[in-house]
């Protein structure tokens, strides 16, 4: 078997990107040659993209309802022989594949490309941009290597350069959003949902060790630095959201730069006493299977118990990396908790207001530590487990926006 | 790769498993890059009609498609290799890589031409009719068309025209119930589309296109009832297995009729039915589709590594050779000028 990292393909003449419409085989399944692999909308319509040979998905490198640009990687396969197309690598050698069929027989592909693209920053610093985006950005003069995309991966999107153009940040938010250990951004989708629905700007990060983020964490400094960097970049003030391990880094964040940050919510904040469920931590760190993997989930509350096989193969595929060990042992002394957050609470006292909501069937962190809470914060106390933002939704949406007139 | 069996229907299975696999690698050849054009029209779930229409024409019959014809083609005997190369652009093609998919033609197999318009093929066969009597030979001429050439005009006017000078001709409608995205019964109120053809007096009939025995055999009738005069229309209904072309992955139809569809399988019931009667045994079809499949494999190698057109070939075999070569602008003007000065 080889590893390859497919491109995504030119499927019509005229296209220069698509959009991911649906994955139709899982990370880690096997497929047959012929099989559909994912659909693909381009300027006119759904195409289905067939394996060329039999093999096996090992990661998607893009995700449903992401604009791709033709030649961009999507996804990292095993299979028995090297595709036919142009642009695939083999991860062994990392060089494309020499006299690919495409390139050395129709030279005109190439000339085409260069037509439709801006000129070539160096790609080798991380610098990506739609073509939309750098159709506009060349139109109204914006230097593309000074902008920080929000799109995936830190891709420029157009609406970055609009925001640009008209002097704004590209990273203004009303809401951004830290989750907890083990966990990404997408856990957030549900809220992020309803407050969007209610016109808020909504940003959620993936931590170092989590999600997309390249950077590993190898400490708890490396998770509130970065979350540093993203407030500086920040125009105007936030209204700061973590999630447990994520509350913690909050509270951190926003003791060290008060300024950029209006509110803090805290939901299930940990370190707030040293009493914490230790194995599921652990567990979280090393997990290996799908049992596992399902009684780990069990923890956190009646939501999570039932999540489709989908949902927790995903969960589980990007924990068994095993990125979080070395975090795991930073957190737990023995089975207790190294975490403080009331020195943190402390320094923000008089600067913004604070509200904390806990969930009564939280088996992760136990729902006395509220008593342990200073006077100057808020306590919301739901019907939930460990993640409130799952098992009521809008309860949580509803206190971030004030929706509540009397309290 | 001969069949170790003379069934007719273990041939007709072979035939359609060829069609069938080579379309699969035209789709592998589209996702890789490779072929001119990205407008490839499959005839997957229609290779019946390809074959039980094509299995009862004889040397020297000529035939027409529409734009989904490269099941008819292989029927007929094509090489799947210059089939290929021709789908790829490439200069070992059949028509040199100047027609693609959609234009492909090759005189010494009876082919006169793939045709990208909706029914365009059909009033040359209406010709080709008239030129086989007037040779005074038995051959006959098959126009293959889809439903939706059956709302173009000039079908009724070549129907018409065969039935009145009693040509040697036979239209074939493969029904795969979609114009495109249209399905059938939103395109017409009279879907019994052979009782126009009887109404214009030719002889009509319609036919399952998923067994290929059947077809072959009313087929055989209408194509003998042509060699003496009296031309024919038949009907193969079968459904159309993906999207109108390799482009299109058919979000108009729903996915239950699709799966029902593709029940409708020409291919897999011919595998059945070889099984059921003992002429041949899973071992034996299985051997047979690896081998075809290692044909067809072959073809996209074929096609890759061929030689791509020459830029100073781009003016052959556009016109008629014996067409004279234009004037050129100085002999056209003292041809004038002289004429003048004379006047």
């Amino acid at each position: 078997m080889i590893k390859l990292t497919l491109p995504m393909p030119r499927l019509g003449e005229t296209m220069d990107s698509g959009t991911i419409a649906s994955w139709n085989v899982a990370e880690g399944d096997s497929f047959e040659r012929g099989d559909t692999l994912l659909e693909l909308e381009t300027d006119k319509t759904l195409v289905e993209y067939p394996a060329l040979e039999s093999g096996r998905l090992i990661e998607t490198l893009v995700a449903e309802g992401d604009v791709v640009d033709v030649g961009d990687p999507i996804a990292i396969i095993e299979s028995e022989k090297i595709w036919p197309i142009s642009g695939v690598q083999d991860e062994h050698t990392s060089q494309p594949k020499p006299d690919s069929p495409v390139d050395s027989l129709r030279p005109e592909h190439s000339a085409a490309n260069q037509d439709t693209t801006m000129p070539e920053v160096s790609s080798g610093d991380g610098f990506r941009a739609t073509p939309l985006a750098r159709r506009i950005a060349k139109l109204g003069d914006v230097d593309l290597t000074i902008l920080t995309g929000t799109g995936r991966r830190h891709r420029i999107e157009a609406t970055d350069i609009i925001a640009a153009l008209r002097g704004a940040s590209a990273a203004k938010s009303d809401f951004l959003l830290l989750h907890g250990f083990g966990s990404n951004a997408m856990s957030w989708s549900g809220l992020i949902a309803s407050l969007e629905a209610q016109g808020a700007q909504v940003s959620a990060l993936d931590l170092p060790g989590h999600g997309d983020n390249p950077e590993e964490a190898s400490q708890l400094d490396d998770l509130i630095d970065y979350v540093l960097t993203y407030l500086r970049s920040l125009s105007e003030k936030v209204h700061l959201v973590g999630h447990s391990l994520g509350a913690f880094v909050a509270a951190q964040a926003a003791s060290r730069i008060p300024d950029i940050v209006s509110k803090v919510m805290l939901i299930a904040p940990a370190g707030c006493g040293p009493e914490i469920n230790a194995d599921f931590l652990r567990g979280l760190s090393s997990v290996k299977d799908i049992d596992q993997m399902r009684g780990l989930l069990k923890m956190l509350g009646p939501n999570a118990a039932d999540f489709p096989d989908t949902v927790v193969n995903a969960m589980l595929q990007e924990l068994s990396r095993g990125r979080l060990r070395a975090l795991a042992d930073q957190l737990l002394d023995g089975s207790s908790s190294c975490l403080d957050i009331l020195p943190a609470l402390a320094e923000i006292k008089d600067r913004m207001p604070v509200s904390v909501a806990i969930g009564i069937q939280d088996q992760i962190i136990p729902k006395d530590h509220l008593f342990r809470l200073p006077p100057h914060v808020r306590i919301h106390i739901l019907n939930a487990g460990h993640v409130p933002q799952w098992d009521a939704p809008a309860e949580i949406a509803a206190l971030l926006q004030n929706r509540y007139a009397n309290i | 790769m001969r069949l170790q069996t003379n069934s007719r229907l273990a041939a007709h299975y072979h035939l359609m498993r060829r069609i069938r696999t080579f379309e699969e690698r035209v789709g592998e050849l589209f996702v890789r890059g490779q072929s001119a054009g990205s407008m490839l029209h499959l005839s997957i779930g229609e290779e019946a009609a390809a074959v039980g229409v094509g299995s009862n024409m004889r040397d020297g019959d000529t035939f027409t498609t529409h734009h989904r014809g490269h099941g008819v083609f292989l029927a007929r005997g094509a090489d799947p290799r210059l089939m290929m190369a021709e789908i790829a652009g490439k200069e070992t093609g059949y028509c040199s890589g100047k027609g693609g998919s959609m234009h492909i033609a090759d005189m010494k197999l009876g082919h006169l031409g793939a045709n990208a318009i909706v029914g365009g093929g059909i009033p040359s066969v209406v010709g080709a009719g008239l030129a086989a009597r007037h040779r005074k030979s038995d051959n006959i001429s098959v126009a293959f068309f889809g439903d939706g050439a059956t709302g173009q005009g000039i079908l009724y006017e070549s129907m018409n025209m065969a039935a009145l000078w009693h040509l040697p001709v036979l239209f074939v409608c493969i029904n795969n119930q979609y114009g495109m995205g249209t399905r059938i019964d939103n395109a017409t109120a009279a879907p019994d589309l052979h009782k126009r053809a009887v109404s214009f007096g030719l002889e009509g009939a319609q036919v399952d296109g998923s067994d290929v025995e059947t077809v072959a055999e009313v087929a055989g009738d209408l194509i003998s009832d042509a060699r003496s005069g009296k031309p024919g229309f038949l009907v193969v209904d079968c459904y159309r297995f993906y999207g109108h072309a390799r482009m299109d992955k058919s979000p108009y139809r729903d996915e239950t009729e699709e799966a029902q569809g593709r029940l409708r399988d020409p291919v897999a019931k011919a595998r059945q039915t070889l099984i059921s009667r003992g002429e041949m045994n899973d071992e034996s079809l299985d051997e047979l589709d690896r081998q075809i499949a290692a044909e067809m494999d072959a073809t996209i190698d074929f096609a890759a590594d061929a030689r791509e057109p020459q830029l100073d070939s781009i003016f052959d075999d556009v016109y008629d050779p014996s067409t004279p070569p234009p004037e050129s602008v100085r002999d056209r003007l003292a041809r004038v000028l002289g004429r003048a000065r004379q006047a």
